[in-house]
């Protein structure tokens, strides 16, 4: 008997993915608030900059690819 | 079958000897009191309000208390505005005694055995000028001063580009406003990547346990400064930040017997610091570096002979 | 049918692993890691002193070997994302033990860290409080995005494979639970295989500057400091290029004890070596060009505290570990590139001695050349001792080696394994018995057994999850492998493939010449 399976990898991709994207605007606004830039100014921000866009677009990948497992679990 | 049950029966023992090893542990992990539940959820030290510092204070003050059998006053006396701490050492005065490098010890509380010292005091031959290179640490106190050498004391330089403060992943060390790099030893979570960055080895980690004996030490502490350290944290000379901050001078300022240590506020024009800095000649530890430190070195009186 | 025995054969392979050896060497591995586990609690209870460590050199071991599994973790995204997207298919059988060694060594890294800080207890203020500005947290982004992306890497080839576990599978336990819960609904149709070809791809893409990324933090741990020989603007690269070069070496010996002990000579064949070999070499190149750059450009500027550090990784107390890397380096060097050209024509008298007794010869002649450089670097009978044992090398060595391209691969493996960890040793301790400010002293750093059973139970732990993954799922990628029959002809086609050519060459070409000669001669 063919059991249809649960996507239990998606979910979890999802998740990761959420966490590192919260976890990146924390660093940013803990930061702009004083808290965590101890040297502030015009590298800070371009660090965070790259550091955003490089992230972003890793863990954007992991979200297409969750997709992409998504429909291949639905056979879409 | 027989493999499948001899290999379950060494992961079983495998078990039950970590099950006893971490019991042993916690046992032993059970002494510090650094590990409680409210040491683990203590906020960030910028973060906490007085009723939080109030409740901290008195968790550590009873801590000591048990280790070392005394009563305790932590503090965080907070930076008097408009004062930036500098301090000026004069080579041609400093006799290589160390009474500032023990006053620092004492008042400190810094970690007997392991033995750290903040503070390190070389000797050079006078007529090479400032040689860093050829100092030698081991010479012997008892026949201070020897002709022909002068001596120079290194201690955290305060640095105003601080490489240290840049590189904390944790924000557990950084620069306080009247000047001070301090260290929250709560923080730190032990990674030794400001150790990397100072290029004046001014940073020390607590290897093992720090060991005082209990007639020895200092209860008079301030969170960020003299305190007990815990296992496995950075610490480092804090400009005694315990008395700068309540109008007294730092130990070693105090104790040096041939006036070498100047110690102010370099923004008061009229300051000791002040004037060493507009009318003699001070330079700074590897100027090339660019971490602007706050700590000058100058000659007074000639170069050091006829002391 | 060949698809189908393949097929089989492969399938079959996680139950089928097995019998005495198998259970023994995971008994041992298993028994490693927990006199490592002792030996961590040993630590955490009386803290870092009973390491080697100290006020000078306070980053020792652990943060080397941390170094060294990211290296190796450079495997997997080579050859599974660069050759992937080159269409060298020849990759096809490699990719899962890569894929699987990357995986494994970064979370075998990530507890060599865990390993080194103070407080542990405290990881979690590097979450709430992070420091941008700070290379460790650099760090802690690149790499955990790197073990979830190749996590995700290693899963997605594997859907198919574990499909056809399930379905081969004639009892249903908890493995067939397991198959059908990754398996996700794979059916292999044709919308399914294009979703998935997408997938594929992106990750591919997306995870080699992912990878060149991780690698660079963790150079910019070191590079970030003011340190002589640390603050270099080599070191990036220089770590990605050394990285990937241990990674293939890692790789190449993996595969030779999965090729050797699950008799895959059917599938991981001679030119999959040869092909590894070739690349190895290109990154030994490369590895050797930074070296020289990082060297040459230091010793010729001549700054006093560089000069320090240099002297003390050549001619002072880490001359042997210095050596012992450089000599290693060179017998990759001698063992890889095709000689047998040069003996040829030269005529040279080399001798057949079979690789058995090669190696261990090699090893004896390395033993007697350190031991002259470590007691007297300055001798030159250290020199005269250094060139006969170059020339006896080259000529007795070297050609007993290459008799096997698999026996040439594993021995310039372990050579540049050896070599790539001293490097690591090589680039983190001597730095740091050098202090900036010098009068403070020369440190020294002796590893305890602390550090040295926490780096046992390191390697041991590779190696052991790696078995437990080939017991659990199949180390060839078996759809990739049985597809090779019909996806090569389909990209030779496309290659030879008039119509894809612009009009203007489309007659008279040099192509169509050649297939009407082929087809009339």
């Amino acid at each position: 008997m063919d059991k249809k399976s649960v996507n239990i990898v998606s979910p979890i991709i999802l998740l990761a993915f959420g966490a590192m994207i919260s976890f990146l605007i924390h660093l940013t606004i803990r930061g702009h608030l004083g808290l965590g830039i101890n040297d502030p100014g015009f590298l800070s921000n371009i660090m965070l900059g790259f550091l955003g866009v490089f992230i972003l677009g890793v863990w954007g990948t992991l979200a297409y690819v969750a997709f992409q497992i998504h429909k291949i679990c639905q056979n879409k | 079958m027989a493999n499948k049950l001899r290999k379950t029966g060494i992961s079983r023992r495998k078990v039950l000897g970590g099950a006893l090893g971490l019991a042993a542990a916690s046992i032993g992990l059970s002494g510090c009191g650094d590990l409680s539940v409210d040491a683990f959820m203590q906020k960030h030290f910028k973060e906490l309000s007085q009723e939080d510092l109030a409740k901290i204070f008195k968790r550590l003050e009873e801590e000591y208390s048990k280790e070392f059998g005394k009563e305790f006053k932590v503090n965080a006396a907070s930076a008097i505005p408009g004062v930036l701490f500098g301090y000026a050492l004069d080579i041609s005065r400093c006799r290589g005694c160390r009474r500032c490098e023990y006053a620092c010890v004492k008042e400190n509380n810094t970690s007997r055995n392991p033995q750290i010292h903040y503070i390190r005091v070389s000797e050079i031959d006078a007529s090479k000028g400032v040689d860093l290179v050829h100092a030698r640490l081991d010479y012997n106190p008892a026949k201070v001063p020897e002709p022909g050498r002068t001596y120079i004391p290194v201690q955290c330089q305060h640095c105003r580009e601080a490489p240290c403060t840049k590189v904390c992943p944790t924000h557990a060390t950084w620069t306080e406003p009247d000047g001070i790099v301090v260290v929250d030893y709560n923080w730190c979570i032990g990674c030794r990547m400001c150790m990397a960055a100072c290029p004046y080895g001014a940073r020390f980690f607590n290897w093992a346990k720090p060991q005082i004996r209990p007639d020895e030490v200092n209860t008079d502490v301030h969170y960020l400064g003299n305190r007990p350290r815990p296992v496995g944290v950075v610490s480092k000379c804090s400009f005694c930040i315990n008395r700068v901050r309540r109008g007294r001078y730092p130990a070693c300022v105090e104790i040096c017997p041939s006036g070498a240590r100047k110690f102010g506020n370099l923004l008061d024009p009229e300051s000791e610091i002040r004037q060493i800095l507009l009318r003699k000649k001070v330079f700074v530890l590897q100027p090339e570096l660019n971490t602007q430190p706050k700590f000058y070195y100058f000659y007074s009186v000639g170069r050091g002979f006829d002391i | 049918m060949q698809r189908q025995v393949i097929e089989g054969q492969l399938a079959a392979m996680p139950e089928e692993i097995g019998g005495k050896g198998f259970w023994t060497i995971f008994c041992i591995l298993l028994f490693i890691i927990g006199a490592g586990i002792c030996a961590y609690l040993y630590q955490v209870v009386y803290g870092l002193t009973v390491t080697g460590l100290s006020h000078t050199v306070f980053w020792g071991f652990y943060i080397m070997n941390f170094v060294f599994f990211i290296g190796i973790s450079h495997a997997g995204t080579l050859i599974s994302a660069i050759l992937r997207l080159t269409g060298a298919e020849w990759r096809r059988p490699v990719t899962r033990v890569a894929e699987a060694i990357t995986a494994f060594s970064i979370m075998v890294a990530g507890t060599m860290i865990l390993a080194d800080m103070g407080r542990p207890d405290r990881l979690l203020n590097m979450i709430s409080h992070g420091r941008v500005q700070s290379p460790l947290l650099w760090d802690l982004l690149s790499v955990s995005s790197y073990l979830f992306s190749s996590s995700v890497y290693l899963f997605l080839p594997l859907i198919p494979d574990i499909a056809l576990m399930r379905d081969k599978l004639t009892s249903k336990g908890w493995r067939w639970a397991l198959y059908n819960l990754l398996s996700l609904n794979w059916k292999g149709t044709d919308v399914q295989r294009a979703r998935l070809e997408k997938a594929i791809s992106a990750m591919a893409i997306m995870i080699i500057p992912l990878a060149v990324s991780v690698h660079t933090v963790v150079a910019y741990v070191f590079a970030m400091t003011l340190r002589p020989m640390w603050h270099s603007t080599i070191m990036g690269p220089y770590f990605v290029i050394g990285a990937i070069f241990s990674g293939l070496a890692a790789l190449l010996i993996v595969m030779a004890i999965v090729q050797k002990s699950l008799r895959l000579e059917g599938v991981l064949k001679e030119i999959h070596f040869q092909y590894l070999s070739n690349l190895l070499l290109v990154f030994f190149g490369a590895w050797f060009y930074g070296t020289i750059c990082e060297y040459l450009v230091t010793g010729y500027g001549g700054a006093s505290a560089e000069m320090r550090v240099l002297s003390s990784k050549m001619l002072e107390e880490h001359t042997w570990m210095f050596w012992t890397m450089i000599f290693c380096m060179a017998g990759t060097f001698f063992i890889l590139t095709p000689w047998d050209w040069v003996v040829k024509r030269l005529r040279l008298p080399v001798a057949t001695v079979s690789p058995w007794h090669a190696f261990p010869l090699m090893v004896l002649g390395w033993v007697g050349v350190f031991m002259t450089i470590s007691f007297t670097p300055g001798n030159p009978l250290l020199w005269v001792s250094g060139v006969a044992y170059l020339i006896l090398f080259f000529l007795i060595l070297v050609p007993s080696l290459r008799q096997s391209t698999v026996s040439m691969a594993v021995s310039a493996s372990l050579l540049v394994l050896v070599g790539m960890w001293l490097e690591r040793y090589s680039i983190v301790v001597p730095t740091l018995t050098r202090p900036m400010l010098e009068y403070i002293g020369d440190g020294s750093y002796t590893p305890t057994w602390v550090e040295i059973c926490i780096t046992f139970a390191g390697f041991s732990a590779v190696g052991l999850l790696f078995m437990i993954f080939s017991k659990l799922f199949p180390l060839i990628s078996i759809w990739e492998v049985c597809e090779a029959e019909e996806d090569i002809p389909a990209i030779v086609a496309k290659l030879t493939d008039e119509a894809t050519l612009p009009a203007s060459l489309q007659h008279g070409s040099l192509i169509n010449e050649s297939l009407e000669v082929k087809s009339n001669g």
